[in-house]
């Protein structure tokens, strides 16, 4: 019985119990499965987060971490300069034309800037008004009302006060600009003035302004001023990358440019380089250097004496070009209107970047009648002294070619057609040495190709009127018309004549120099010889008589042989057929006529008065020749 | 009998062997293990301070080597800037400039000497 109870007893306390362990397993259950599903949703969020992490954005966060462990740096070359050698008669050096500096920039961190309307005061008065401004240009549009017929005084004081004015505006715009920049708080970098000198530098670092720093930026830097921008071209942005545009900058940029270089290696925590870490160097290579056949002093004489008759007869252009017609070699090279490689933004038209005695093929006018002549001579066609009987025009079909002015000259030999510069003289010799000989003669002149020369933006030319059909073509272009030449190719078929007929090719850089010093030379290179020794004598004769009794009488330089011929080009229209009232005026020449040391063309476009060559490029050449043959100690040769 | 395992008896065999014995014996009785463990001490101090004064003097040169590279840097920078302004003073613009002061006259009409050819004066 005993045992029963007890049995019984025992059976309820096992329900009791394990009904106790039942519940408590059914309500233990669920919380361990909610914290189960907790741990996955948690799992779950890490995978997505990793996801995003590592795939997603893998890229991103690798090279971050790659920065911040491996040290990646630029290595950027020096780029080479362009050279002129300077022979002071005991010695040659080089002197640079263009070179390099280390200008200052100057950096703000706006977020650091504690004051930015004193700070912007502040620099204000150090750096002075925003650069890129045109004060010349300025000053134009502020007196374009005054009239010229105002009374001096009133006119000045009216100046004067505008000019006050618009530097109070401007001093106002720059310091709410600096202003502006300064109080950007989140950004961490914004560059304020590039370009500044030591002085400046110094100034604003003794202001002891937090927030304020400078870096180091290389320039192009151009020691002569007034020397022509269109040989060196400029070192500008193509896209975010800086290349060389135009001139010589923009054809020989590899050269000039180097190769970057790179250096990576493995950093600590600290930032520096773990020395026995990875590690890679690839040397940045400088830019090798030009030297030009450019002589300084003749270029600047050049330079200004184009410069002052474009601004004395109005023109719209021009171009002065010395050239050794024994080798090719380019003396001096300047065109108008110019450009300061150093501001070369600063101009409103960048037509002007081109150089115009490559770029601006123009019909020639009368010194291409010198061409056609060379060709009638050589040909055997025509001598000196072979006369001919100028009516006053000829015709061809509906056509009817004329002399300047209408002139009728009658009987005249071939070197009076050269003295009085007669289109129909032209037109006969043409036609005694044949069209197709006379086109030969062209080409062989080299008309109407590049000519290589080594500068960006060369034209070709047009002569392709002399392969159509019709007689008017070659008639035309007998005297300079209905074709286009450069004034390079000009100056180098005269340099052929005055060379015993050598056709030389131009060449403007003598030497590359690279980083190494080693140096590679550029030599003169003869192209064919287009005419005889003895047609280049005859001629050479023909032209010292143009000059001594003809036309180029303004060209003469006292004591020396010059020859040379002038030349008037109508300049054609561009709304239509036929030609406008402007002119093109040439002069190509050469001297002493016994030995040659120099040809030379000057070109002006489009000039508002004097409209003859005679009357403008004479006197051009003549004082930039007077001074080579002075300068190079020629002796006097009559 | 002289035997082998016990050459401390056999002595008239093997003197050289004695003797290297006995030099052991006496390196043994001078070098104890506390003199060692003390020559050790100060070995490891000596070659710490020569590699202390080793690592000063690499320092001191580097630093020096630094501040040297540094000097040379600013002074090619002196060097490239005073050569600029020489050449900017070279320049014609600035030639022309200075000279336009001077009040020079333009050469004109220059006269050339002839050569006299082979006509000497006579005494």
């Amino acid at each position: 019985m005993i045992w029963r109870q007890s049995l019984a007893i025992h059976r309820r306390l096992y329900r009791v119990r394990h009904s106790d362990k039942q519940n408590s397993r059914t309500s233990g259950g669920g919380r361990v499965k909610f914290l189960a599903l907790l741990f996955v949703i948690f799992a779950i969020l890490i995978v997505v987060r990793l996801f995003y992490l590592q795939v997603l954005r893998g890229g991103f966060y690798a090279a971050l971490a790659l920065g911040q462990h491996e040290l990646y740096k630029k290595l950027f070359p020096e780029r080479g300069s362009i050279y002129v050698i300077e022979d002071n008669g005991r010695d040659k050096s080089l002197f640079p034309l263009v070179t390099n500096r280390q200008l200052n920039l100057l950096y703000a961190v706006p977020a650091k800037i504690a004051n930015p309307e004193e700070t912007a005061q502040k620099l204000f008065e150090i750096l002075g008004r925003a650069e890129n401004i045109d004060i010349k240009q300025v000053e134009k549009d502020l007196f374009a009302d005054i009239s010229p017929a105002l009374d001096p005084k009133l006119a000045e004081e009216i100046k004067s006060n505008r000019r006050e004015k618009w530097h109070e505006d401007q001093e106002k715009a720059e310091i709410e600009r600096l202003t502006k920049i300064l109080s950007k708080k989140d950004d961490p970098y914004e560059p304020i003035r590039h370009r500044l000198t030591d002085e400046q530098v110094e100034k604003i670092r003794a202001l002891k302004i937090e927030g304020l720093d400078f870096s180091e930026e290389a320039w192009r830097f151009y020691p002569e001023k007034g020397m022509g921008g269109h040989i060196f071209g400029f070192l500008g942005f193509s896209g975010d990358k800086k290349r060389g545009q135009y001139g010589l900058e923009g054809y020989y940029d590899k050269i000039l440019s180097g190769q970057i270089g790179e250096i990576r290696s493995a950093r600590d925590v600290w930032g520096d380089i773990i020395a026995i870490g990875r590690h890679s160097l690839k040397e940045k290579v400088d830019g090798s250097s030009l030297v030009l056949t450019i002589d300084r002093a003749i270029q600047y004489k050049a330079c200004q004496s184009l410069y002052a008759a474009v601004d004395r007869f109005k023109a719209e252009g021009g171009s002065v070009m010395v050239m050794n017609p024994k080798t090719g070699a380019i003396i001096a090279m300047c065109g108008a209107p110019d450009y300061d490689p150093d501001q070369y933004n600063k101009i409103e038209n960048i037509n002007v970047y081109n150089n115009p005695a490559i770029f601006n093929a123009y019909e020639p006018g009368s010194i291409f009648k010198v061409i056609t002549m060379a060709a009638a001579l050589d040909a055997g066609k025509i001598e000196p002294e072979t006369a001919y009987i100028d009516t006053g025009s000829v015709k061809f079909g509906p056509y009817t070619i004329k002399n300047f002015n209408d002139k009728i000259y009658g009987q005249r030999t071939m070197t009076e057609v050269l003295e009085n510069s007669i289109n129909t003289g032209a037109i006969w010799a043409m036609e005694q040495a044949t069209a197709k000989v006379f086109t030969k003669y062209v080409k062989d002149f080299g008309f109407g190709q590049l000519t290589d020369i080594g500068l960006e933006k060369e034209a070709a030319g047009d002569i392709a009127n002399l392969d159509k059909k019709g007689e008017i073509y070659p008639a035309t272009a007998s005297f300079g018309q209905g074709i286009a030449v450069t004034p390079l190719q000009m100056l180098t078929a005269y340099a052929a004549i005055a060379n015993g007929g050598k056709l030389m090719k131009p060449y403007i850089v003598s030497q590359i120099i690279n980083d190494k010093n080693e140096i590679q030379n550029f030599y003169p290179q003869e192209i064919r010889q287009v005419i005889s020794s003895k047609t280049s004598t005859m001629l050479s004769a023909m032209l010292v008589s143009v000059v001594e009794s003809g036309h180029g009488k303004t060209a003469q330089v006292p004591g020396y042989r010059v020859g040379g011929k002038t030349g008037t080009a109508q300049v054609p229209r561009k709304d239509g057929r036929g030609y406008s009232s402007d002119v093109d005026v040439s002069f190509v020449g050469f001297a002493p006529f016994a030995d040659p040391k120099f040809v030379m063309i000057v070109v002006i476009f489009k000039p508002q008065y004097g409209k003859e060559a005679v009357v403008i490029n004479g006197p051009v050449f003549a004082d930039i020749a007077k001074f080579i043959l002075q300068y190079y100690n020629v002796p006097q040769d009559k | 009998m002289c035997k082998f395992w016990k050459p401390e008896k056999c002595n008239h065999h093997f003197p050289e062997l004695n003797k290297r014995k006995n030099n052991i014996r006496l390196l043994a009785r001078f070098f104890t293990p506390n003199k060692i463990a003390t020559m050790l001490v100060l070995a490891v101090m000596g070659v710490g301070f020569i590699y202390l004064m080793e690592t000063n003097i690499g320092a001191t040169k580097g630093y020096k080597i630094s501040d040297l590279g540094k000097k040379a840097e600013e002074l090619k920078q002196e060097y490239d800037k005073l050569n600029l302004q020489y050449i900017e003073l070279q320049s014609m613009a600035n030639i022309i400039n200075k000279t336009s002061d001077l009040n020079l006259v333009a050469i004109d009409n220059i006269e050339v000497i002839n050569q006299l050819g082979s006509a000497v004066a006579l005494r």
